[in-house]
């Protein structure tokens, strides 16, 4: 793209954590994009974005809310499920529902539930950084991580537990300490020269199962054969 | 009200979270207001039902994320009084740095939004600039202290994990004097009156019969308000039937003190601890700002005291039975967090109040004859925070 | 991982391959196998402030080693050499890392760290982590670490070698040799296998392909350290150091290149194999 593309960021009804890392890194980023965020002004739903961000999960019980993403979906060739509610679900897999004034906001899931999502970003929330790479990365339309991003918009979910039945229990993984040092909870701990998980203090944010190399290996390779992803 | 055929409804922008301000006008000043969230239902109350305090803490955080901080903290205070734990000295003083922390990072991100309605264009890019790197300063000195510049992992149950070392202290009271001379200059460009709008004078213009509620200026005191008059209710109970279809769609539920609405935030903190007086809508912007300066001041004030030689947890923790509430003064104003415990010291019930319930009731009186134009401005004056407010349990 | 290397291009993408060795002989006498370039190359980006310490290892007893960070020539010249077992990142490390007086890191580590190290860096998603003073990342040519206790704990049983008296390991074509108080042991690589982390057989990636410099043996040339630069830091810092005395540089010959190639397409083969088992 040589103009700057016209980026949307959106919130469904997360924690506003994700967006507003966003609008940390806006001095760098609307140099090289032109960024449609609820923070900065108005924003208009229904014309054309070259880049549609979306954050927060997406409550199945919400037609509302359905409709907001089916249209964001319409109006954009390249949708991004940014943050670990959006991409994995996160901290709202843990809903439940019964809860007033709307007892039946009862499901909550990652976006790629109830639409085609072309990446997915775990991170609870990702560094502003993170967003100025993504975007640099999307521009040039290369780099390696960008075909991991689009494997995790395939996954309903991740989290240490996932880590733990994938890559741990099955005796994959090599000890090479990178999923303990990218837990946001400090929920991963070793033992005997493999990952504990403190079951308390994980919040499914997905971060350590893009980190770990055997389980972004596994993702990309089952998402090249078309398979389930996980 | 179906007589006045004027109605407008904005779907608010430039502030934390989905809502939407129903207006009825006629023609020229507003008639009647409505305040919409719209925001599903996450539901933390019930996520933690059946789970272990640690668990607790770290879920409550990830409501918000702009008062992260203050949620972790209210929930500590309320599980703490349940279990009969106190954190040591330098627990309390690191928890109350870090929540000021937050409160300046989240008035900040409030000045972020709202300052395009209060000065002029030819200064606002600037401005904005200035004020979202600030917000990065302190971004990165809240990590230093808490953990991370979003949902501080360091605030535990018993008091805080890891007290920082001296030479962090001394690295960060640098820093923070730097922050507040920065803080220093964009608040005087704010208030320089040639670089104000024609709202703020609208704003300086309409007084407002505020009844004040808050339980401490810096932290948080259950002992300072009565936990018996606090009461939630639907929004059409507390506005009565009849109303416009488009509120049923409400997220969110109001709270009362007393049976009556109260304002709580920056205002409320400053009128009942610091006698200040201003009660127009200017007076209420106003008074985040000045909580800015006072809380930067309060935060380097206490790290001076924190004695990295001592503890800052608690030894001995027992999860059990227990019953307990935490009260604390979120950016927002006063958030309450309701626990009980069952006899593995698992939760049996949660329940949480927020700032924003109070609020409701202020945001919609407050721009009633206001002229049409100022109208998304009022809501956004005070500051609503749509993650949080969606969720609110009946209480009482 | 979306790995950029395939059948025909085995080491991924690259600018040169290098035989190298320490000017500075005490560097590299007591390494068998290895010129000791890494560590010059370091000592040269840490002497000359281009970075402020070195994440590397350092041998603690036998083939274990631990991680230091690195400030000083001192501390850098203890650093071990081939690895047997990786040294998993902790929290602790990244604790070390996040002294504000350190901007700037150059990191070692196996194929695996590598990766994730490059990652960090290109998308940080924690930000508390040490990833913005990521400069320079090395990657070791790795075939395969051991799960160190129980392949230790086979030597006793199967040859009598106590674990504490064996001071090292080398792989010599397709031959084991421990090195113990008392002598040398040869073993077939392919029965050690079976002491192998099953994470490292699904792994395809021998010299480390996200790297700023990837470095190990070749056979044919011990006593040098063979280099594989991948950036242009990689190849500015390697010749700066080069002229100014730290390391000899030449060209790798052709035969050298081949027989890396050979190594990593091998390894490749045997990601395939070990990896259709686990898909």
């Amino acid at each position: 793209m040589e103009d700057k593309p016209d980026i949307l960021i959106y919130d469904l009804g997360g924690c506003e954590g994700c967006p507003l890392s966003i609008l940390r890194v806006y001095p760098d980023l609307r140099g090289i994009a032109n960024i449609h965020t609820h923070h900065l002004g108005e924003i208009d739903l229904d014309r054309r974005y070259d880049i549609a961000v979306v954050t927060g999960p997406i409550c199945i019980n919400d037609p509302d809310s359905i409709d907001v993403l089916r249209r964001i979906r319409r109006n954009t060739d390249t949708l991004i499920a940014y943050g670990s509610c959006a991409s994995v679900g996160g901290i709202t897999l843990f809903c439940r529902g019964g809860q007033e004034p709307r007892p039946e906001h009862r499901t909550f899931q990652p976006l790629s539930s109830i639409v085609d999502v072309d990446y997915a970003i775990p991170g609870c929330p990702p560094a502003p950084n993170l967003f100025l790479a993504l975007v640099n990365s999307l521009r040039s339309g290369r780099g390696y991580f960008l075909e991991l991003f689009a494997a995790v918009a395939r996954a309903r979910r991740l989290s240490g537990f996932d880590l733990l039945d994938t890559i741990v229990l099955t005796g994959l993984c090599i000890s090479c300490g990178a999923c303990i040092i990218s837990c946001p909870t400090n929920a991963l701990q070793m033992i005997d020269r493999k990952p504990d998980l403190i079951v308390e203090k994980c919040i499914r944010c997905g971060t350590c199962c893009i980190r770990c190399p055997r389980f972004t290996q596994i993702l990309v390779q089952r998402y090249r054969a078309g398979k389930e992803v996980v | 009200m179906d007589d006045f055929s004027r109605q407008a409804v904005y779907q608010l922008s430039r502030i934390g979270g989905e809502a939407e301000y129903l207006v009825y006008t006629d023609g020229e000043r507003i008639v009647d207001a409505y305040f919409i969230s719209r925001a599903p239902v996450r539901g933390f109350e019930r996520i933690v039902r059946g789970k272990n305090p640690l668990f607790v803490v770290e879920a409550v955080m990830r409501i918000c994320g702009l008062c992260h901080t203050a949620h972790g903290i209210a929930a500590v205070e309320a599980l703490e009084d349940a279990l009969g734990v106190s954190p040591p000295a330098n627990g309390r003083l690191l928890r109350e740095i870090l929540g000021l922390l937050n409160r300046v990072q989240s008035h900040l991100i409030h000045l972020i939004l709202v300052t395009p309605d209060l000065v002029k264009r030819e200064v606002l890019d600037k401005l904005l600039i200035d004020e979202i790197r600030l917000l990065n300063r302190v971004n990165d000195i809240l990590s230093r202290i808490g953990g991370s510049p979003t949902h501080p992992p360091y605030i535990v149950v018993g008091g805080f994990s890891k007290c920082p070392t001296q030479k962090i202290i001394s690295d960060q009271l640098r820093n923070l004097r730097g922050v507040l001379d920065k803080y220093r200059d964009i608040m005087a460009t704010i208030l320089d009156e040639n670089n104000q709008s024609g709202k703020v004078d609208v704003l300086k213009n309409r007084s407002i019969d505020v009844k004040p509620l808050a339980s401490h200026p810096f932290y948080g005191d259950k002992y300072n308000i009565d936990l018996g008059k606090v009461n939630v209710v639907h929004y059409h109970s507390y506005r009565g039937n009849n109303l416009p279809e488009r509120v049923s769609k409400t997220t969110s539920m109001v709270a009362l003190y007393g049976g009556k609405a109260v304002e709580v935030g920056p205002r409320a903190r400053l009128m009942i601890y610091r006698e200040y007086r201003d009660n127009s809508l200017w007076g209420l912007q106003y008074a985040r700002m000045l909580e800015i300066e006072l809380s930067l001041l309060r935060i380097m004030e206490l790290l001076e005291q924190v004695d990295p030689s001592e503890p800052s947890k608690s030894g001995s923790i027992v999860f059990k039975r227990g019953r307990g509430v935490g009260v604390y003064e979120a950016p927002r104003g006063t958030l309450l967090h309701y626990v009980e415990l069952d006899s593995d010291g698992r939760v049996a019930s949660y329940r949480i109040i927020v700032p924003t319930m109070f609020n409701i009731p202020y945001m919609e009186i407050s721009s009633k004859n206001l002229p049409v134009h100022v109208a998304d401005t009022i809501p956004r004056l005070y500051d609503p925070c749509i993650p949080c407010a969606t969720h609110v349990v009946k209480v009482g | 991982m979306a790995y950029p290397m395939v059948l025909d291009k085995p080491l991924g993408e690259y600018k040169s391959m290098y035989l190298a060795r320490a000017r500075d002989e005490s560097i590299w006498r007591h390494r068998i196998g290895s010129g000791g370039a890494v560590t010059a190359l370091l000592l040269y980006m840490l002497e000359e402030g281009i970075v402020d310490a070195v994440v590397t290892a350092r041998k603690t007893r036998g083939v274990t080693g631990e991680i230091v960070v690195a400030r000083s020539r001192e501390e850098l010249l203890e650093a071990a050499g081939t690895r047997w077992s990786v040294l998993p990142f902790t929290m602790r490390l990244k604790e070390a890392l996040s002294d504000e007086s350190i901007r700037r890191v150059a990191m070692v580590g196996l194929p695996c760290q590598a990766q994730f190290l490059w990652q960090m860096k290109l998308f940080p998603v924690l930000e508390t982590d040490f990833s913005g003073k990521i400069h320079f990342i090395v990657s070791l040519f790795c075939i395969g670490t051991f799960a160190t206790e129980a392949f230790l704990s086979s030597l006793q049983r199967l040859y009598g070698i106590e674990p504490s008296r064996v001071t090292g390991i080398n792989i010599v074509g397709d031959t084991l040799i421990i090195r113990y108080d008392g002598g040398e042991k040869r073993i077939l690589l392919s029965e050690a296998i079976p002491y192998m982390q099953l994470g490292c057989l699904v792994c395809p990636d021998y010299t480390g392909v996200f790297s700023d410099l990837s470095a190990g043996i070749s056979e044919q040339y011990p006593g040098y350290t063979v280099l594989i630069t991948r950036s242009d830091r990689a190849e500015e810092y390697l010749e700066e150091a080069r002229d100014k005395g730290y390391v000899e540089l030449l060209k790798a010959p052709v035969h050298i290149v081949e027989e890396i190639e050979i190594k990593a397409r091998a390894k490749m083969i045997r990601a395939q194999k070990y990896m259709s088992i686990v898909l």
